[in-house]
């Protein structure tokens, strides 16, 4: 560049020096400062799309870069729907998706080229939660349920809610949730009033659950909902509230997550691979990653019981509040470890030859 | 002053006194103003520290982030913020090198080339404009304009290049101010002695204008390393394993990874958001020291 | 400091040619901005397009309707609730930092000691610093408790700790820019002051104020452009609720929260949902145009220089 405006300055120089020679240093210690054990596999592989899959994927790229740290995984959370556009157009190799693909996106792959494996990878259930003083309201149906979170809904106060039940007070019912642009917010819309963003407009949403964590516990009288994670993580200070779908009042445990039986709030997490990434050795090792078994100081995680029925994506979603999907299922479409390993492989097979 | 009866003369007094009065309210009034922002500084980092304590240490300076809390633990694996503190710095040494060139270029131009007409006060609004601009306005514009039009992908210059046209507006009106503040006579005496215009900014009028400048470039800058939306949209990772090594490789920033913390489930990961923040702002002190330092060398009041 | 002896060589040929370079490269700088703004209606423009484009919205709902809900059903896309949720903060936060600041600017202009206003404008400027997101959990756990202890009726979310905690964050904008002006006055109008036997106070109210009022009148533009462009702090202390509601205690939603919420959320891309958000960033981008033009018209009159 042609003269500079402070080229005659010795104190802009100096800094300019001082910020130079920081950045040198800095850029030498990066190198030293790999963490984690090489092997020959190396490469980038981007990962990209849903922020509440985000902590899945990020743990599992973790384990895998520490067993091969030659291989660089950016993981980002831009949003499921965003994420597509980047994985469509092909500038990410694998996509977390809190749902599955819609059509409008399948149609901009297509456009591009680009095909892909879908894989569902965890489980997340979505807990309703009380204040712990809340003593009344030991389960709910999903029919009430419905009445509560319905567009337009008649439902001001607890006894509006069961109007029949003495134990029910008059008072307003405090209402916290997900905001409408996430997937959490879609999957419970759904589920629970049966259209995709149908749900009463007074309710206060956030992004953050901890902040719906931090309302419904500022208030005898608030009820919210949210990732099951993070109502585990707050067990002193809320009360989840079983649900009834027919069969019955289901609290929200991972067992019962796990097992299918939380209905119908639980939902099933997605991780798309694109097949041309997959032709690239380090792709491969990753993605099979997800359905191996774990191994080294993952054995003694305390939610381990058997450490040959855990494989990696299982103890990945246990390990950031999410709920593992079964090692085998009688269902040949529900999500299952052995089912994703054969999507994939069949896959894999496809692009390999 | 007139010359009358000692019933003026006292009312002289009284209106002394009373002048005097107001003007220690003022000065009281005024210092208390001034506490309200340290206070409010106070409170602020008080708040962090007590939630950081204990949480910030040499692994947490070296090693890469984890979404696991049990690895932040002692015991644990070792987790930290490592990646996105180099992330950061990198992120904001090349925004200071494309800010500082572009915005005291641009102000030395609006300053001292461009002669006042309605290009120019066209030019100078739109600049006022640009800074007030949401932040997520010029994550978008990074997006479609360096991310994809640029094919520079999701990388370190697209974050800084996104950064810089984010603050540059505000860094060229400070220097703008900085500038006009340099008195006139000054220019003249040089042009005097038949320096030519390059000579007479170069020598004269910057030297006399940096503090001012370093001022608004310190705030800028500050701004823009604790600047999360545009980053965020310009495909900053969360979770990224090593330091960025170069200009087109996958970044990662601090703001972007406290964010994630703090939204995270565990009770620690606040603790561990908090110790973030207390890395993001000892970096920040330590930028607006070395500026200051600088400053107050060249400040004419010193 | 002192003028080298090259200056008094005559000017040759080279000389003009390295001065119209110069000019050239300085020129090109200030063009950028000039670009940058083309290209910011060029993105909104085309985003904004593609909303307007879908069947159930109308330019006119969009400015005259006061419910926002364009995800959630029944939909509806009247802006109004966003600009007064973007207006409630920017208003509030002026209230905050521009007495507050101004008065501090005035203190270390006049009154402090040149050590003192060494480290005090410095610790101020932290201030600036402090990120956005950090301001957002501050207002959370901190001031919010605080407003709630005070109205007990006030929700996690409300409009009151966000304009609080904007105004902090900009009071070292309007204090230390206006201290600039300030110290810029010369001396010899102030002892000019002292001579025809005014007081301090007025020394620093009715001389200097007026003659550093340009630089002033800058620094509040700036301040009040960062309050209304600021998008973390806010979208996480005031709330997902677009409403208009004269209670500051209640939740709101501002424009730039509205727009992140959009930005990094699950929806598709090319939904009416999505596409909204363009729609709101080019009704954002018009009111600060609005705002700026005629700030600048006011501070043209008053501006001063001086030999």
């Amino acid at each position: 560049m042609a003269d500079e405006p402070t080229s005659g300055d010795g104190p802009t120089t100096s800094r300019r020096l001082f910020l130079t020679t920081a950045a040198t240093a800095l850029v030498g210690t990066a190198g030293c400062l790999a963490r984690g054990e090489s092997s020959d596999l190396e490469g980038e592989i981007r990962m990209d799309g849903s922020n509440t899959v985000l902590p899945h994927g990020a743990v599992v790229s973790e384990e895998f870069q520490w067993r091969n740290n030659r291989v660089q995984i950016p993981v980002n959370g831009s949003g499921t729907g965003a994420g597509f556009q980047r994985f469509c157009r092909g500038e990410t190799h694998a996509q977390n998706a809190s749902r599955t693909i819609l059509p409008d996106e399948e149609a901009l792959c297509a456009e591009h080229g680009t095909e892909y494996v879908e894989l569902s990878t965890a489980l997340d259930g979505i807990a309703v939660f009380v204040h712990p003083d809340n003593d009344w309201c030991t389960e709910l149906t999903v029919a009430e349920l419905a009445r509560l979170w319905e567009p337009e809904s008649t439902v001001e106060s607890w006894r509006d809610l069961r109007p029949d039940d003495p134990a029910f007070p008059e008072e307003e019912i405090e209402l916290y949730g997900r905001d409408p642009a996430s997937g959490t917010f879609d999957y419970f819309t759904e589920a629970i009033t049966g259209e995709i963003g149908a749900i009463r407009s007074d309710y206060s949403a956030s992004a953050d659950t901890n902040v719906i964590v931090r309302g419904v516990r500022g208030s005898e009288y608030a009820l919210g909902f949210g990732g099951a994670g993070y109502y585990n993580e707050n067990r002193d200070e809320l009360r989840a509230v079983p649900v009834d779908d027919g069969d019955g009042p289901v609290y929200p445990s991972a067992e019962n997550i796990e097992s299918g039986e939380y209905t119908p709030l639980t939902r099933p997490l997605f991780t798309y691979f694109r097949a041309d990434a997959l032709a690239r050795e380090e792709v491969r090792a990753f993605a099979r990653f997800y359905f191996e078994p774990i191994d080294g100081h993952a054995v003694d995680a305390e939610f381990v019981d058997d450490p040959a029925d855990w494989h990696w994506t299982q103890w990945s979603a246990r390990r950031v509040g999410y709920n593992a999907i079964p090692t085998e299922s009688d269902d040949p479409d529900a999500p299952s470890v052995e089912a994703g390993s054969a999507t994939l492989e069949a896959a894999i097979a496809e692009v390999v030859g | 002053m007139s010359t009358e009866t000692d019933g003026s003369f006292v009312d002289g007094l009284e209106d002394i006194e009373r002048k005097r009065l107001y003007g220690r309210l003022f000065v009281a009034v005024c210092f208390a103003s001034t506490l309200v922002g340290v206070v409010a500084l106070v409170a602020l980092l008080a708040d962090v520290l007590y939630e950081s304590w204990g949480w910030v240490s040499w692994e947490f300076l070296t090693y890469p982030p984890s979404q696991a809390v049990e690895n932040f633990l002692p015991g644990g694996r070792g987790a930290g913020i490592y990646p996105a503190l180099v992330g950061s710095i990198f992120l904001i040494a090349l925004t200071a090198v494309f800010t500082v060139f572009l915005g005291v270029g641009a102000a030395i131009y609006l300053e001292e080339y461009a002669a006042e007409s309605r290009l120019k006060s066209f030019v100078e609004a739109n600049i006022a404009n640009l800074a007030g601009v949401p932040s997520i306005v010029y994550g978008l514009l990074g997006l479609a304009i360096f991310v994809r039009w640029f094919q520079l992908g999701a990388s370190l210059i697209a974050g800084a290049l996104t950064l810089t046209l984010l603050i540059l507006p505000i860094v060229i009106v400070s220097s703008q101010e900085a500038l006009r503040a340099v008195p006139d006579s000054q220019r003249q005496a040089a042009y005097g002695v038949g320096a030519t215009k390059w000579q007479v900014i170069r020598d004269v009028v910057l030297p006399r204008a940096l503090p001012g400048i370093m001022t608004g470039t310190i705030l800028s800058l500050s701004r823009a390393i604790g600047e999360t939306a545009p980053i965020l949209m310009v495909g900053a990772s969360t979770s990224l394993f090593v330091a960025p090594d170069g200009l087109t490789s996958p970044f990662s920033a601090m703001p972007m990874t406290i964010f994630e913390w703090a939204t995270l489930p565990e009770a620690e990961f606040q603790h561990i958001a908090a110790a973030g923040i207390v890395v993001l702002l000892t970096i920040l002190l330590l930028m607006n020291a070395t500026a200051i330092l600088i400053r107050n060398r060249y400040d004419p009041r010193s | 400091m002192s003028v080298d002896p090259g200056i008094t060589a005559a000017t040759s040929a080279v000389e003009d040619r390295k001065n119209d370079l110069v000019r050239y490269v300085f020129a090109s700088c200030a063009l950028v901005t000039v670009l940058t703004t083309a290209a910011i209606v060029l993105v909104l423009l085309e985003g904004a397009v593609a909303f307007f484009r879908f069947p159930d919205v109308t330019v006119l709902e969009y400015l005259r309707g006061t419910e926002w809900s364009p995800v959630i059903r029944p939909r509806s896309y009247g802006v109004l609730p966003l600009i007064w949720g973007t207006l409630v903060i920017t208003v509030g936060s002026a209230l905050v930092a521009i007495p507050v600041g101004t008065a501090t600017a005035i203190y270390l202009s006049e009154y402090a000691d040149p050590d003192v206003r060494k480290y005090l404008k410095p610790t101020l400027e932290v201030l600036a610093g402090i990120p956005t997101i950090v301001y957002g959990f501050f207002a959370l756990s901190f001031i919010t408790p605080i407003i709630q202890r005070l109205f007990p009726q006030t929700g996690t979310f409300n409009a009151a700790a966000g304009a609080i905690v904007v105004g902090v964050m900009i009071i070292p904008m309007v204090s230390s820019l206006s201290e600039d002006a300030m110290s810029a006055v010369p001396d010899s109008l102030r002892n000019a002051a002292y001579g025809l036997g005014a007081t301090k106070v007025e020394v620093s109210t009715r001389v200097v104020l007026p003659a550093a009022l340009s630089g002033i009148v800058a620094s509040y533009i700036l301040a009040l452009s960062r309050a209304i462009g600021e998008t973390m702090a806010v979208t996480l202390a005031v709330g997902m609720t677009p409403r208009i509601t004269a209670n500051p205690l209640e939740s709101m939603q501002t424009m730039t929260a509205y727009m992140v919420q959009i930005g990094i959320s699950d929806v598709s891309v090319g939904s009416v949902g999505y596409q909204s958000l363009f729609a709101v960033g080019l009704t954002l981008f018009a009111m600060t145009l609005a705002m700026n033009l005629i700030s600048l018209w006011i501070r043209s009159r008053y501006r001063e220089e001086y030999q």
